[in-house]
């Protein structure tokens, strides 16, 4: 899996493409946690992702962790039918705002 | 330290043979010496060198092969093999390198370089059985801890005959649970859990959750409380981003009615034995250990079953089982499962179809399965609840009074406690089981009709427990006023003693008189819940506005 | 007869590696190497150049073992032949290889009587 990340402002954009998966770790963590204090919002860009296993849900729960906790704004978008279902099925929608 | 290792020299001219014998004697090591390649096989397995000088152009067997041929069985073992060779060309070596081959040693063979090779080599050797030993310690302390973990995630009660299971050992390593236990009062308790990651530290949540799930159960706490303890649990000891997705199963067996708690599992299906069609439930619920306790606010599945009606849980493993081809066994084929099967075989024929699909490759064997049967109470009888107690005699003399308040009759259950207390009587531990169900039902019957006002006449309707539990639930959360009264207390006599529970609640009260002029013989709740009464209970009554019920137990029993 | 045919630094080498054993280790790399020059000579009777190659591979590692730098570059040029299909090259050179052994055989064979 590659991760991209482009800041604008407050806001960062992750990009994630190909397989999310427990392989992806160290790469995606290593992006979200060199913010700087700036950036407030997070993007999680998923239009070239095309598989989300359990550790990547874990992935999203650590950055959320990192971004604030209940008070991260993260958004999940561009999410795929397979992508959707499995972000649904987890009811992770109570805890990400994702389209 | 010996460093001095067995080297096997295969090398089809003589000369050569015994030059590079003496240089590698002189070194220190051991010799054996192989003509041709056939001759340096069977050397092999005899002697078990830790190094190989393989010449590659030998009659009869050549080098290539006779690497190719040690490679394919010595498998989990590692033996350094050194080609020799005066080929010069890449893709010669290549060759060589493909063939299993560590390093080459050109002709004419120099001792400085083959001893700083064997060297090289023998030091690898090292560090491979270092790791193997390694390995070894490793499996025994997982063994260990797996008889730990098998012990507190005991079968419970997993072989009833209602209830079918199936987990692969791959599966459990992965951090899949299955658990069943009764419930005092005779219900049923199920869960299936599937822990994020692979391995002990998968396995290693399922530990406390098991605990806590077959504690509470067995105490008599409803499902709602021991979700909520297994969440914070797991909240607290779970590092960020580790989860349990899982199913909460509890069934009661006298009013056909199944709650189910389902949180980041796949769909699970429920197959209607009548209609032979299946109904299918989506999670609406977060993982277990991701929300904080004031976060965790359950939504809950309810359900009426009939007899024979099953419910099948599975975790995603049978979904993303794959084939040769690399496809997905799916949700889809799943579900057809249900359609094409003889009613009698869906679990097996789940596994099977399954086992078929993935064919030979089978290494992939992740695979969870629950199923459970609304069946009737006689089939399953009343729980057999060991009682493991320190205290011998316990209180003899004592009374007890707990008036709940409305905040506290929203979320509180009360009777876990009670009963504790209750039993901590060494006469009446043997009779837990009935105790809870009579406190249960008594205490359900202050709460419901008494302090809440709510008709049993809505259960008998089609929906009628949801619709039931729904308002029941709703009159709860907006409850300011009323008040439950338990009132214990127990005294000894020549052999035993007597009991007294005095449940009042501060409703209108209700038709007494009506309810116990009902035959015993009655088959509904009530006339179960008679019988229960009449078999345990040495006297029973109401007060005269009907709100508040007095039962009396003498121990031993005389009845 | 022209210049020595082995490198005495090898043989040196090879009489302190070996010891007593010095004497057997030439007795016997002279006597593999006539056989293997008899398998090449019949080979390419035969025009099997396959064993020829293999042949003259072989001489060519042992030679080359025993510090007999001639008869090796020759050894090495013959399976060059034979690989690549010249039995005409192979003819001619065979009578190039037969005296470089027999120059090789009579100088190791003196250095037994001489050392």
């Amino acid at each position: 899996m590659a991760v991209t990340a482009s800041t604008n402002g407050n806001t960062i954009k992750l990009k994630v493409s190909g397989r999310f998966d427990f392989s992806s770790h160290q790469e995606f963590r290593q992006i979200y946690e060199s913010v700087s204090v700036e950036v407030t919002n997070y993007i999680v860009d998923m239009a070239e992702a095309t598989y989300l296993d359990s550790s990547a849900l874990g992935m999203l729960l650590l950055m959320r962790d990192h971004a604030g906790g209940d008070n991260a704004n993260i958004d999940i978008v561009n999410c795929n039918e397979d992508v959707k279902k499995i972000l649904t099925i987890s009811n992770f929608g109570q805890l990400f705002k994702i389209s | 330290m010996n460093s001095s290792l067995r080297i096997l020299i295969a090398d089809d001219n003589e000369s050569d043979r015994m030059i590079l014998r003496s240089i590698v004697s002189k070194e220190g090591h051991e010799v054996i010496l192989a003509a041709n390649g056939e001759e340096a096989i069977r050397l092999f397995w005899e002697h078990r060198p830790d190094l190989i000088l393989l010449d590659v152009i030998m009659p009869i067997m050549d080098g290539l092969s006779v690497a190719k041929e040690l490679r394919s069985r010595l498998a989990e073992d590692y033996v350094p093999i050194v080609f020799l060779t005066s080929l010069q060309d890449p893709e010669s070596l290549a060759k060589c390198l493909d063939s299993g081959g560590d390093d080459f040693l050109s002709k004419p063979y120099n001792r400085v370089i083959l001893k700083a090779k064997i060297k090289a080599f023998g030091r690898m050797r090292l560090m491979h059985e270092k790791l193997q030993a390694h390995n070894r310690q490793m499996l025994i302390e997982q063994q260990v801890a797996k008889t730990i973990f098998d012990n507190v995630a005991h079968s419970g009660c997993l072989d009833l005959a209602n209830i079918s299971h199936s987990l692969s050992p791959l599966s459990v390593f992965n951090g899949d649970t299955v658990l069943a236990e009764r419930k005092p009062d005779g219900g049923l308790h199920l869960f299936l859990g599937d822990f994020t990651g692979h391995g002990l530290p998968a396995a290693i949540g399922a530990m406390p959750l098991a605990e806590i799930f077959y504690g509470m159960t067995a105490k008599g706490f409803a499902m709602e409380e021991v979700l909520r303890e297994i969440n914070s649990k797991l909240r607290g000891i779970l590092p960020v981003g580790v989860f349990c997705c899982g199913c909460f199963v509890e069934l009661n067996f006298y009013e056909k009615h199944a709650k189910i708690w389902l949180g980041g599992l796949p769909d699970i299906v429920c197959f209607r034995a009548e209609s032979q069609t299946i109904e299918t439930f989506r999670a609406s619920n977060l993982p277990l250990g991701v929300l904080d306790a004031h976060q965790f606010q359950p939504e809950f599945i309810n359900l009426t079953m009939a007899d024979n009606d099953e419910l099948f849980i599975w975790s995603d493993g049978i979904i993303e089982a794959r084939n040769e081809a690399g496809e997905f066994f799916g949700e889809d084929r799943l579900q057809a499962i249900f359609k094409q099967s003889a009613v009698d075989t869906l679990f097996s024929s789940i596994l099977t179809a399954v086992e078929r699909f993935v064919g030979e490759t089978g290494a992939d064997d992740d695979l969870t399965l629950l199923s459970v049967k609304m069946v009737d109470m006689d089939v399953l009888g009343l729980p057999d609840l060991e009682n493991k107690r320190g205290s011998l005699v316990g209180p003899q003399d004592w009374e007890l009074s707990y008036t709940l308040g409305p905040l506290t009759l929203r979320g509180f259950n009360p009777l876990p406690m009670v009963l504790n207390i209750i039993t901590e009587v060494e006469g009446l531990r043997g009779l837990s089981g009935q105790l809870y169900t009579l406190l249960a039902e008594l205490y359900s019957n202050a709460l419901e009709h008494g302090v809440l006002s709510l008709s049993s006449a809505l259960k008998s309707s089609t929906d009628g427990f949801s619709a039931y539990y729904a308002e029941r639930e709703r009159r709860l959360s907006v409850l300011t006023e009323g008040k439950i009264i338990i009132s214990v207390s127990h005294y000894p006599e020549a052999t035993g003693g007597v009991l007294e529970v005095t449940i009042s609640d501060s409703g209108q009260g209700f038709d007494h008189q009506l309810f116990l002029a009902r035959d015993v013989s009655d088959d509904g709740c009530s006339g179960r819940g008679l019988r229960l009464i009449d078999g345990i209970c040495e006297d029973f009554y109401y007060n005269p506005t009907g709100n508040a019920v007095t039962a009396l137990l003498r121990w031993p029993s005389s009845r | 007869m022209s210049s020595a045919r082995v490198d005495r630094q090898v043989l040196t080498e090879l009489q302190s590696l070996l010891e007593d054993d010095f004497s057997d280790l030439i007795a016997i790399f002279i006597r593999d190497a006539q056989h293997r020059l008899e398998q090449l000579r019949a080979a390419i009777t035969a025009q099997d150049l396959s064993t020829a190659r293999m042949s003259a591979h072989s001489l060519k590692g042992s030679s080359g073992n025993m510090g007999c730098v001639e008869f090796n570059q020759l050894s090495d040029q013959m399976e060059d032949y034979a690989k690549a299909g010249q039995l005409e090259r192979c003819e001619a050179l065979m009578p190039v290889l037969v005296q470089e052994a027999e120059w090789v055989f009579g100088e190791l064979n003196g250095l037994l009587i001489n050392p």
